[in-house]
């Protein structure tokens, strides 16, 4: 399953809440040039992972958000398309869920910790991630 | 590695701002100096006609946008890249200053069809009335998503030319219809242009990049393995 390296996924995390570089690297105690990589590699390997799942699917990708780690994309199931969104969890890793199945509250809880959602509210973060 | 079919739009940075140049240029100026109204035109369409995208590509971990018939190139490092988006409508929160470009434009072209005396050939008010109709249909473009109701909607609004040219002279004559089926020949043209396409939002920490296509999710998908395959290999 994938998950972004321990030290690069708390880098990530940080930024994704809104932290600016600087901040990041005081709090962590490294350089602002190691977030930046840090950074820049783990947008790298969420694009990696998004696009394998749209691949081997066959889904056809409408947002792919490495910043807040998300994709939203259509997926086509016999002759109906759904909306499918996943999201990158940290410690959990990559989740997928249709627009009519339940979003648990850890999905939710992250989402307002990214700044995603200000309530535990499917609806609101579906509101706020499409376009 | 060429793009097929991609081409960058004019709406951030450098291209952009030839935009803001060409404008006065082609529509303000010519007026105000009429005497030197040629040069000053033609420079503005030349301008204008730098600031249009000539093609993408892929030149290892770079997405390249070309410009400026090819010699100005915007290099995205695919490391920067925060968002990619296929788009069905253009969207108004990430081009405001487009916006208000065609807002100033509506707002000098009202002013001056108000302003402009009534005995003058009708040429100069069919001017000024193209820039309001094709400034609001821009606008529109960049708030509505595509759909027959809009399509609709934007041909009956295709009424404020007569109200407005009566408005000024107090006669429409068959000439005059004849304009009003050129314009909106023209505008149907914008409609297929505008709305016939996907367009794709690359953004990065740093800008906000527009490029047009046939097939968003073919080119979303062909730049993410280019550039992947570079990294990796």
């Amino acid at each position: 399953m994938f998950k972004l390296p321990e030290g690069m996924e708390r880098v990530w995390l940080m930024r994704a809440k809104g932290m600016r570089e600087v901040e990041i690297a005081e709090a962590q105690g490294i350089s602002r040039q190691a977030v930046n990589k840090a950074l820049k590699d783990a947008r790298e390997k969420l694009f990696e992972n998004f696009l394998g799942i749209a691949e081997v699917f066959s889904f056809e990708v409408i947002r792919i958000n490495v910043e807040k780690g998300f994709m939203i994309a259509n997926a086509k199931i016999g002759s109906e398309v759904k909306r499918a969104y996943f999201f990158y969890i940290p410690k959990i890793g990559v989740r997928a869920f249709f627009e009519d199945s339940e979003f648990p509250d850890y999905l939710l809880e992250h989402a307002i910790k990214l700044g995603l959602a200000k309530n535990l509210s499917k609806d609101e973060l579906l509101q706020r991630i499409e376009i | 590695m060429k793009l097929e079919n991609v081409r960058p739009m004019n709406f951030s940075g450098i291209p952009f701002a030839l935009v803001v140049i060409a404008f006065p240029l082609i529509i303000i100026l010519p007026r105000a100096m009429s005497e030197v109204w040629w040069p000053l035109w033609i420079l503005g369409w030349l301008i204008l006609s730098a600031s249009w995208g000539t093609g993408v590509g892929i030149d290892g971990s770079l997405i390249v946008l070309k410009y400026v018939f090819g010699k100005l190139k915007i290099r995205i490092p695919f490391g920067e890249i925060e968002e990619i988006t296929a788009l069905s409508k253009l969207l108004a929160r990430y081009f405001k200053w487009e916006i208000a470009l065609f807002v100033i434009c509506i707002i000098y072209a009202f002013f001056d069809l108000i302003t402009m005396p009534r005995e003058l050939l009708k040429g100069y008010y069919f001017g000024d009335i193209g820039l309001i109709i094709f400034g609001l249909f821009y606008i529109f473009a960049f708030i509505l998503p595509f759909s027959r109701r809009i399509l609709v909607g934007i041909l009956a609004y295709l009424f404020i030319l007569p109200i407005l040219l009566y408005q000024k002279t107090g006669n429409i004559t068959g000439d005059d219809i004849s304009m009003f089926m050129v314009l909106a020949a023209i505008l149907g043209f914008a409609i297929l242009d505008i709305y016939g396409k996907d367009y794709i939002l690359i953004r990065t920490k740093k800008d906000v990049y527009l490029l047009t296509c046939r097939s968003a999710d073919n080119v979303i998908k062909t730049v993410l393995k280019v550039a992947q395959n570079v990294q990796t290999a």
